[in-house]
């Protein structure tokens, strides 16, 4: 189950509407702080296996005890991805513990999201982040990658003298962004090519990337 | 001069700039930084720039932006010897499908090739014309730059943009936090510092202006602090104006508690006049979408500074001026009914740009902010004398009916006038007669007579010579309104044309006068 945490009650409320075939997955819901409980507790007695935490980064806390800080760190715990959304951020910054992301963006990605989670069984966080997009993204991450370690400071010009490695290379990397076409039909023009050079090689990515987005 | 400015040394290092046919690599974070303030100087420039920073986030094209920002950071400076090469991992017909400004490349300075070392080394830039600073601008409207979604609302984005103008205006704020890192802000700035944001001549004037304004206090209510330092600093120049500011927290209070503080506040602090801005919590004020009376700074406005002339609240005297950059007619017009005395309207970047009008929209609130003293002046002693006069009824026995039914519409006058805020000659005779009536109500006599009873009563009670003084010239002021006279003919105020000048200074001293009267006389 995702859990959303957003405290202000209109957009919530409009929001659960809208989604409101995919209640099955996702829960709206708001942080009940009982006096005599402590924070986590009363965070935790309200979450059944979360596998994924949406929060609301200015959410009014009423209590002075617990801080937006506390509730992040919470959270943290569960390594689980954390997804914390405000009016006041900019596009999208992913680390390694969260993403931060402009409210609105997320709002707007959230049914991608959840109907690429009913179709795959398993979060792709990438979806909340790009929306429709994400799947370009992740494409472009693949060739930057790529040309970061093949073809950025090697001569254009020269033949390639590490094929097969390339080759490995370029089946793994598909293998980890699910995408089986394009390698098969990477690999299949490298082999085309007589003689291929590393300019090669780019321009071959570069084709079958805008073949395949 | 040649520089590559790289995000990541692992990819390009800076022993390595010989190998890449480049002067100097410069790192991002450590020789260029983030707000871009130590560019390099050196005259022509070529920066060689990835397109992208962060590869998991690759669709941003983050060093395309920082490219675009570089560019008008020197545009904005006059400098047009640049040229910014993009470095892509794509080709350009794939990165011109990716980036959401794919115009970006029809700007003659900017280029694009693939990143690579040799491709670099051997790059030679394209021959072409200089250009003007100003031919620009339609290179720059082309890029159909987005506002950033983090300032969707327009309160904040006209708050930020607002402020960066009025203090670059009129050289406030040096140390303000700047619109950086938001591609749209830098391309509102440099189309701005095409025209020119900054006047000293004009800014100058207007600082004379702000030291011509009377002894008077004002109180800011806003929830943006930049707006408590503009406002503190556009008045620090004088110490005649007082200006106290509140609000900063006021988006995670209740409302409750918000009433509260404003009403010590102004309590306390006594303002002539209130800058109130007209959404005060920005997150609740965003729910709201079809009854605008919902808006918090409306609530203020209505339901806890003025009320009206049946039901005036604590603050009805003062004068209190909407801070807004609405320019929805039908939210001006709530406000008018909710009794706001004025507007200062903050300037909106899509509608407004140019020094021009920023003087224009600075002047205008000045004048505002010098109308609404004035007013204030006599606005606020008056409604205060009154509350005095009316309670008089609570104090005093039933055989005083008259005189409190002429204390009533006295009041009724004197509460109409304040929420009307028209102090026009016409009007203030007006007055003037209503509240001398609650001196006729003791008497049901001429004039003279009255005069004389009142004289014998004074002097029987034992008012002040001061108040006696008075009695005089407001009967000589009486009789010239009751004429249609416009010349006071006798006493202190001889010859003198009944203005609402006069009107304005012997209302109050009328009310005064009742007032010491009624206070010995209902004894």
């Amino acid at each position: 189950m995702i859990y959303l945490f957003d405290d202000r009650a209109q957009r919530r409320n409009d929001n659960e509407e809208r989604l409101s075939d995919f209640s099955d997955l996702i829960t709206f819901d708001t942080v009940k702080l009982i006096s005599d409980k402590s924070a986590d507790e009363c965070i935790f007695d309200s979450i059944e296996n979360p596998e994924c935490i949406i929060f609301h980064k200015s959410y009014a806390l009423g209590d002075s005890n617990v801080t937006y800080e506390t509730i992040r760190q919470l959270f943290a715990s569960l390594d689980i991805p954390i997804v914390i959304f405000s009016g006041g951020t900019e596009g999208c910054n992913k680390s390694a513990k969260e993403i931060n992301m402009n409210a609105d963006l997320m709002y707007y990605n959230l049914p991608y999201f959840l109907e690429n989670l009913r179709e795959n069984g398993s979060i792709n966080i990438d979806t909340l982040i790009w929306g429709k997009r994400y799947r370009l993204n992740a494409l472009l991450e693949f060739q930057n990658s790529l040309s970061q370690k093949y073809f950025i400071n090697n001569d254009p010009d020269v033949l390639l003298d590490n094929l097969e490695k390339v080759k490995r290379d370029i089946d793994n990397s598909c293998r980890k962004i699910h995408e089986q076409d394009l390698r098969d039909s990477i690999i299949s023009d490298i082999e085309a090519t007589s003689q291929i050079t590393w300019l090669d090689l780019a321009t071959i990515i570069d084709k079958n990337i805008h073949k395949f987005q | 001069m040649r520089y590559l400015i790289t995000f990541d040394t692992t990819i390009v290092t800076r022993e390595q700039a010989s190998e890449w046919g480049i002067d100097k690599v410069l790192v991002l974070g450590n020789d260029i930084t983030e707000n871009l303030l130590n560019l390099p100087h050196d005259k022509p420039l070529v920066f060689f720039i990835p397109t992208v920073r962060d590869y998991s986030n690759s669709l941003s094209y983050n060093g395309v932006n920082l490219a675009l920002r570089i560019l008008m950071k020197y545009l904005s400076n006059g400098r047009t010897d640049i040229d910014i090469v993009l470095m892509g991992n794509e080709s350009e017909a794939n990165f011109l499908l990716h980036y959401d400004y794919p115009n970006a490349l029809k700007i003659p300075s900017m280029h694009y090739i693939r990143f690579n070392k040799k491709s670099v080394a051997s790059y030679e830039l394209p021959l072409r014309d200089q250009m003007k600073v100003e031919e620009y601008k339609p290179f720059l409207d082309n890029l159909g730059l987005k506002i950033p979604s983090s300032f969707k609302s327009t309160h904040s984005l006209t708050n930020e943009w607002c402020l960066f103008k009025w203090n670059s205006f009129m050289g406030l704020n040096e140390n303000a936090p700047s619109l950086e890192g938001y591609l749209y802000f830098d391309y509102l700035i440099t189309l701005e510092k095409l025209n020119q944001i900054k006047s000293k001549k004009a800014s100058d004037h207007l600082k004379n202006r702000i030291s011509d304004i009377p002894a008077s206090r004002i109180l800011v209510i806003d929830d943006k602090e930049g707006w408590h330092r503009f406002f503190k600093e556009m008045f620090s120049k004088t110490d005649k104006v007082e200006v106290y500011c509140i609000g900063e927290n006021f988006n995670k209070l209740a409302f409750e508690d918000i009433e509260k503080i404003i009403v010590d506040e102004v309590d306390n602090f006594k303002p002539d006049v209130i800058i109130l801005d007209f959404r005060l919590m920005e997150d609740k004020d965003a729910e709201v979408k079809d009854d605008m009376k919902q808006i918090s700074g409306y609530h203020v406005l209505a339901k806890v500074l003025k009320g009206d002339y049946k039901e005036p609240l604590g603050s009805f005297g003062r004068q209190v001026i909407i801070f807004t950059a609405t320019s929805r007619i039908e939210n001006i017009l709530l406000l008018r009914q909710g009794n706001a005395d004025g507007f200062i309207l903050k300037e909106k970047a899509e509608n407004y740009h140019g020094k021009e009008i920023t003087k224009k929209v600075i002047s205008g609130m000045l004048t505002t902010l010098e109308t609404a003293i004035d007013r204030a002046k006599f606005l606020i002693p008056l409604n205060e004398m009154l509350d005095s006069l009316l309670a008089f009824k609570d104090t005093s026995s039933r055989d005083n009916n008259e005189v409190f039914i002429a204390i009533d519409m006295a009041s009724q006058s004197v509460r109409q006038l304040t929420q009307n805020n028209i102090l026009n000659e016409d009007i203030l005779k007006l007055v003037f007669l209503d509240l001398f009536a609650i001196l006729e109500s003791l008497k049901e006599d001429n004039i003279e007579s009255l005069y004389s009873y009142v004289n014998s009563e004074a002097s029987r009670i034992g008012l002040s010579p001061k108040y006696q003084m008075l009695w005089y010239d407001i009967r000589e002021i009486r009789k010239c309104i009751a004429h249609g006279d416009n010349i006071i003919r006798k006493g202190k105020l001889k010859d003198k044309t009944l203005s609402s000048t006069i009107l304005l200074d012997w209302v109050l001293k009328l009310v005064e006068f009742i007032l010491g009267f009624m206070t010995l006389y209902l004894k």
